[in-house]
């Protein structure tokens, strides 16, 4: 099973971060289905250039959070995720882009009222191209 | 820590032009441990200490757990596969075919399929005279005597020393699938920061036959990076005001690049004064390495 997770070296953000970020969401979004069995942990760690230290942490946590579960001797499988958990992360995932956009409006110096009628008229370009 | 495979304790080394240690360095059980030098830093002969083919003249080397120079070593030593920094000159006339034979003779774990296997994958010719043979074809028998009588520990010293991309890839790869069982351990010698950054848990500098540090790798590229940081008001000295920054260099007028080794400190530093970070970079581990060199230094 090969695991599509980008690493972006000139971040300030942790690798390890980096890594169960992605790997979290790419689990609770299902583009990663429950039952798949993850590479092993030095495999894993090859593929991104990282250490197992880091692999078995990023492992640990997702496990902790009950979203992969390992079976002695055989590896590490993606655990069954809740449709409530995976319903939080949909909204999650939006809630964080648009705060980031909302940062780079602040940084411009947008005011809330411009920001509203940004958001409007993108909105409304969107959904038309979807009709 | 986790349960170390080789422990060093205040070994010195009077290498005349070198003074080496006194080292203390702990390898753990089951992870890739490089360790970095430049020429000259006396990473071989550590090495050379630890397989016991030099002596050292203070401290006490173990290996799993034994004291070396004792009734235990030939044991100590089946369990262990290793690949030197030079060829034996002894060997020159020998065969693949011949040392196998021999090296068989002496490990009982020794793997024929592992070894036929890689003589075919790296396309040797086991009757050819090691002496009219290539570099690079040479390493690759040496290294496939490291891996095939399948050691908990592999004690690599540059290997990668002649071999072409091709046969170092096939390298990488198979020591990437003899660590994929999870309890062996890699002890590798090398300068090929490419070589360190795909294999390496932890790494170990070592400068004019002193240890700078043994650094978890992610962890050391997670604390260091090159930041471009637009400051307002020029001309303030930075050097003695940010913590973890260990170089300055003025870009543009409003721009200085620094260089910090822990990165965490210096951000929150500069979001105190308000100064914005406008680039982040990663470093490799031989701008570290250098930069580890320099700190010592100055220490000095």
């Amino acid at each position: 099973m090969w695991v599509p997770i980008q690493i972006n070296e000139n971040s300030a953000e942790p690798l390890y971060h980096q890594i169960e970020v992605q790997l979290r969401s790419l689990i609770l979004s299902g583009q990663v289905e429950e039952g798949t069995l993850l590479p092993s942990i030095r495999e894993f760690a090859s593929d991104l250039k990282c250490s197992v230290i880091t692999v078995r942490r990023v492992y640990q946590d997702l496990e902790s959070e009950g979203l992969l579960r390992t079976k002695q001797g055989t590896g590490t499988f993606v655990a069954k995720v809740g449709s409530d958990e995976r319903d939080r992360h949909r909204r999650d995932a939006v809630v964080e882009a648009m705060e980031a956009a909302v940062d780079v409006g602040m940084r411009i110096q947008c005011t809330k009222e411009d920001l509203k009628t940004i958001f409007s008229e993108v909105l409304d370009e969107k959904f038309k191209e979807i009709k | 820590m986790e349960e170390s495979v080789v422990r060093v304790k205040g070994v010195t080394k009077d290498r005349g032009s070198l003074q080496l240690g006194p080292l203390d360095l702990d390898i753990p059980s089951g992870y890739v441990t490089a360790i970095v030098g430049s020429n000259g830093s006396g990473k071989s002969t550590l090495i050379n200490m630890i397989m016991q083919v030099v002596h050292p003249d203070g401290g006490s080397i173990e290996l799993f757990d034994h004291k070396i120079a004792g009734e235990h070593q030939w044991q100590l030593k089946q369990n262990i596969g290793y690949v030197p920094e030079k060829s034996w000159s002894e060997q020159d006339g020998e065969t693949l075919e011949r040392i196998a034979a021999f090296t068989r003779h002496w490990y009982p774990s020794w793997n024929q399929g592992l070894y036929e296997r890689l003589v075919r994958l790296f396309e040797i010719n086991p009757k050819q005279k090691f002496n009219k043979m290539s570099k690079g074809m040479r390493r690759k028998c040496e290294i496939i005597l490291g891996i095939a009588h399948e050691p908990d520990m592999l004690i690599l010293d540059e290997p990668s020393s002649g071999l072409d991309p091709f046969a170092w890839k096939m390298m990488m790869d198979e020591i990437k699938d003899y660590m994929n069982r999870g309890d062996r351990t890699v002890l590798l010698a090398s300068h090929i920061v490419e070589e360190i950054k795909r294999l390496a848990d932890y790494v170990v500098f070592m400068h004019k036959g002193k240890l700078l540090g043994m650094f978890e790798k992610d962890q050391l590229l997670d604390d260091c990076k090159t930041l471009w940081v637009e400051i307002p008001d020029w001309g303030t000295d930075l050097n003695h005001e940010l913590p973890g920054v260990i170089a300055r260099e003025d870009e543009r007028t409003n721009v200085v690049k620094i260089v910090t080794l822990n990165v965490t400190a210096t951000e929150q530093a500069l979001q105190q004064r308000g100064w914005k970070v406008v680039r982040t970079a990663m470093m490799e581990l031989d701008e570290i390495f250098m930069h580890l060199i320099q700190r010592s230094a100055i220490k000095k």
